[in-house]
């Protein structure tokens, strides 16, 4: 294939010949037969490569999330029971029909078996995601500027890139020097968002009897999700009441998945 | 602050792509989980997609400027892929919550990409270029960086140098192609 040909055939693919070049290119395509076979094989090139492309992305982004789990076992659990409605829908059915049906449906299932809805509305699982949003990294702003950071910055710029096995490693590491509130507090927040409830629940039990207590009131609603991450509802009701009784900034959240719960 | 992150990744800034991917990673799988009752490797799958979407978009320069924030466009591609990824399953009704469309729908798709036989023979011939070749027609062909910022990138001595090696790099290839071509005709 000669260069001019390629970068002709490139632009054809891309759409990006001028409508002159275009009409004289399609004419060439129906009268020489070697270009046409020409274009098609550049055009098979140029797929296949846009396959390797985005193969080597994939494989690129899944290796990220390998290295960020999901704040497991939390996400494993949800509604997969709930999504197995209605088998086997028939299509060549009018879609009004399967409406009225799946009226019906609803209308038995909310009569017959309300409870069970209600039940699963309310599971720990589904409030714990609704509700957890990992606490912001606000004690050591990321400056994004190259230089040298500080142990305590590292740990929570990995937290906030949500790379909690590493965070959780520094902060530890830090914490066995000077283990300040705010050590103790991004170390339990780590600890939650990777998934580890019942050492969180440790670490902000401590925390919210810590004597300066600027973290209280954040480690006392985490610790309330803790509680409902490990499924230990009557817990997480306690420490609810605790935050509604006064006026912060968590008293509605509370009040709101008290109600819930 | 919108149109930097689309410049930075349009201009090979991969660590653009990466950032925007892990910050919205977790909300676009429990959103995903709870809209479309997707498991969390289904959802994370999606995302994945939906990311490789987004930028492709942009290489493509199909998104010029995006007149919503990066978020809105990726979860609307996200949607697209969800509702196609439904209906295959198809036996599920998924209740979307409303979220601000982006309106084109070319701006959304994404299509799958089924290789014939010649072009699984290509693909093979390229994965067994090994480098720079993989990675030269890959920034060349598939991110769609100009010669120059291939040179910016790899750290090469000029835009003649790439240029060159490019085409051995095609030459290569194409007798790689020939080769596979011809092992699978003496099968």
């Amino acid at each position: 294939m000669s260069n001019t040909n390629q970068l002709l055939i490139e632009k054809y693919i891309e759409g990006k010949l001028s409508a002159e070049e275009q009409t004289k290119f399609e004419l060439r395509l129906v009268s020489d037969a070697a270009f046409a076979k020409e274009v098609n094989e550049a055009k098979d090139l140029l797929i296949a490569m846009h396959a390797f492309g985005r193969s080597e992305l994939k494989k690129e982004l899944q290796g990220i999330a390998n290295a960020a789990p999901l704040p497991s076992p939390v996400f494993s659990v949800i509604r997969d029971e709930e999504a197995k409605g209605s088998e086997g829908q028939n299509p060549r059915l009018g879609r009004s029909y399967w409406r009225i049906v799946s009226i019906a449906a609803a209308i038995v299932l909310i009569c017959t078996a309300g409870w069970f809805f209600i039940r699963k509305e309310t599971s720990p699982e589904t409030l714990f995601i609704s509700y957890f949003e990992p606490y912001p990294n606000v004690a050591a702003p990321i400056v994004r500027n190259g230089a040298v950071k500080k142990p305590l910055e590292q740990a929570l710029l990995m937290y906030e890139q949500q790379n909690y096995v590493a965070a959780i490693d520094q902060l530890l590491a830090i914490a066995q020097k000077k283990p300040t509130e705010v050590v103790s507090f991004y170390l339990a927040m780590s600890y939650l968002s990777n998934g580890n409830a019942p050492e969180a629940i440790k670490r902000f039990e401590a925390l919210k009897n810590h004597v300066s207590a600027s973290y209280q009131k954040q480690a006392l609603w985490y610790l309330a999700l803790a509680f409902l991450a490990d499924k230990q509802v009557d817990k997480c009701k306690s420490v609810l009441k605790q935050l509604m009784k006064e006026d912060n900034f968590y008293q509605k959240k509370a009040t709101k998945l008290f109600k819930q719960l | 602050m919108h149109k930097e992150i689309i410049e930075n990744i349009r201009s090979g800034k991969r660590e653009a792509l990466v950032n925007l991917y892990k910050q919205y990673r977790v909300d676009f799988i429990k959103w995903a989980i709870k809209n479309f009752y997707c498991s969390p490797q289904e959802a994370e799958d999606a995302y994945q997609d939906t990311t490789i979407a987004f930028y492709e978009n942009i290489m493509k320069n199909k998104v010029q400027e995006l007149s919503c924030s990066p978020k809105t466009y990726l979860f609307a591609i996200g949607k697209n892929i969800l509702l196609s990824w439904a209906k295959k399953k198809s036996n599920q009704t998924a209740d979307i919550e409303h979220i601000k469309d982006v309106e084109d729908d070319e701006l959304i798709a994404f299509e799958k990409i089924a290789l014939s036989e010649q072009q699984s023979n290509i693909l093979a011939a390229i994965k067994a270029l090994g480098e720079p070749c993989q990675t030269i027609l890959k920034l060349y062909y598939y991110d769609r960086l100009s010669i120059r910022k291939i040179v910016e990138k790899l750290g090469y001595k000029s835009e003649n140098v790439v240029k060159v090696q490019k085409n051995r790099c095609m030459k290569r290839l194409k007798s790689g192609i020939e080769e596979t071509g011809l092992k699978e005709d003496l099968r």
